[in-house]
């Protein structure tokens, strides 16, 4: 760890408001848009990313000094969005089933779209909706892999800094790196 | 069937090719592992069409938009830490958050034994022993207090 990062650290544990400040303004756009590729909702992401900034607040005094800062503010971030996704996909269940009992009479006169409109082959992959389709394939990709590619493809940290991350190693995460990318562009392919 | 051993030696060689793909993709692989690699894609068209499906995604998602926070983040965190911790949260933390609590006890327990100490050889400590040499009042003394 960096003397910054010890000097930081330290004022953290004393509840320095301005050392609060200097880590919020140094790693808010990274640790936002971690939790938004993770989540694919920007509403989520944003409460996400704030009960990181807090988790770490009030976890500082249990941070052992070996790895960087960082490593450890993505750690909690990552934890906190696969608990974020499992609520949510826990919430989703629910609600589906409530809506396919308040809806089963109207469902059996409507006419079914399954998976919903297409967008256009040939609009598919232009402009902003590559971005939409590719965040849609993420949401949709098992949640190990896609911490996977949200650390390494879209955030561009070092495979050492994910092994640290994650606890996995290093062959376990290029493997696992290599299904995600192949998962997520079958994916993509069904959307062309 | 084939021997539990066997599937571990080839679940490990599919792991490491896998990973030597990954690698070949982000162009980090070693030379002598790529030229391996290289003849085995020769050799095996579904292999290297894998590597092309990996490859368009992994210049897909690099190609994504990095999104800034919200401007207002660091001040939603703030407002909520101060209300959560009804505003005691920052601040120099008070001087028993700081001290484990066996050191004030420890502390604590010496300067009590210290006061002791001094009160016991004080001469007018209220602790102080009537000492064996001290000078006594004489009989008529007490005979003065109980005859009025």
């Amino acid at each position: 760890m960096s003397t910054g990062d010890r000097q930081l650290v330290r004022r953290l544990r004393d509840r320095d408001e301005q050392a609060f400040r200097e880590l919020v303004a140094e790693h808010r756009d990274r640790v936002f848009n971690l939790t938004l590729r993770m989540l694919g909702n920007r509403a989520e992401a944003e409460d996400v990313a704030q009960e990181v900034f807090i988790t770490v607040f009030k976890t500082i005094d249990t941070f052992r000094e070996e790895a960087k800062l960082s490593t450890w503010l993505y750690r909690v971030a990552v934890n906190q969005c696969k608990n974020r996704i499992k609520y949510l996909a826990r919430r989703h269940d629910r609600d589906r089933d409530q809506l396919d009992d308040s809806n089963e009479a109207a469902a059996s006169s409507a006419i079914a779209v399954p998976g919903g409109p297409l967008p256009r082959p040939d609009r598919a992959l232009e402009g902003a909706q590559v971005e939409v389709v590719l965040q849609e394939a993420i949401n949709t990709l098992d949640e190990d892999h896609r911490v996977l590619v949200v650390l390494r493809d879209i955030e561009d940290l070092s495979i050492e800094e994910i092994c640290a991350i994650t606890g996995l190693p290093d062959g376990t995460v290029k493997s696992r790196l290599h299904r995600a990318r192949l998962a997520l562009r079958k994916k993509v392919a069904r959307h062309l | 069937m084939s021997e539990p051993s066997t599937d571990a030696a080839s679940d490990a060689e599919a792991e490491r090719l896998e990973a030597m793909l990954s690698d070949y993709v982000e162009g980090t692989l070693s030379s002598a592992e790529r030229l391996e690699l290289e003849a085995k894609l020769a050799a095996d068209p579904a292999l290297r069409e894998q590597l092309e499906e990996t490859r368009e995604a992994h210049a897909a998602l690099r190609s994504l938009n990095k999104t800034p926070a919200p401007d207002e983040l660091g001040k939603k965190v703030e407002d909520l830490i101060h209300r959560r911790s009804a505003g005691r949260f920052f601040g120099r933390r008070a001087f028993g958050d700081r001290v484990p609590f066996g050191v004030l006890l420890i502390v604590a327990l010496v300067a009590l034994i210290a006061l002791a100490v001094l009160l016991w050889s004080s001469s007018t400590g209220s602790l102080r022993l009537e000492r064996k040499d001290a000078p006594r009042p004489p009989p008529e003394a007490h005979d003065a207090i109980r005859k009025p």
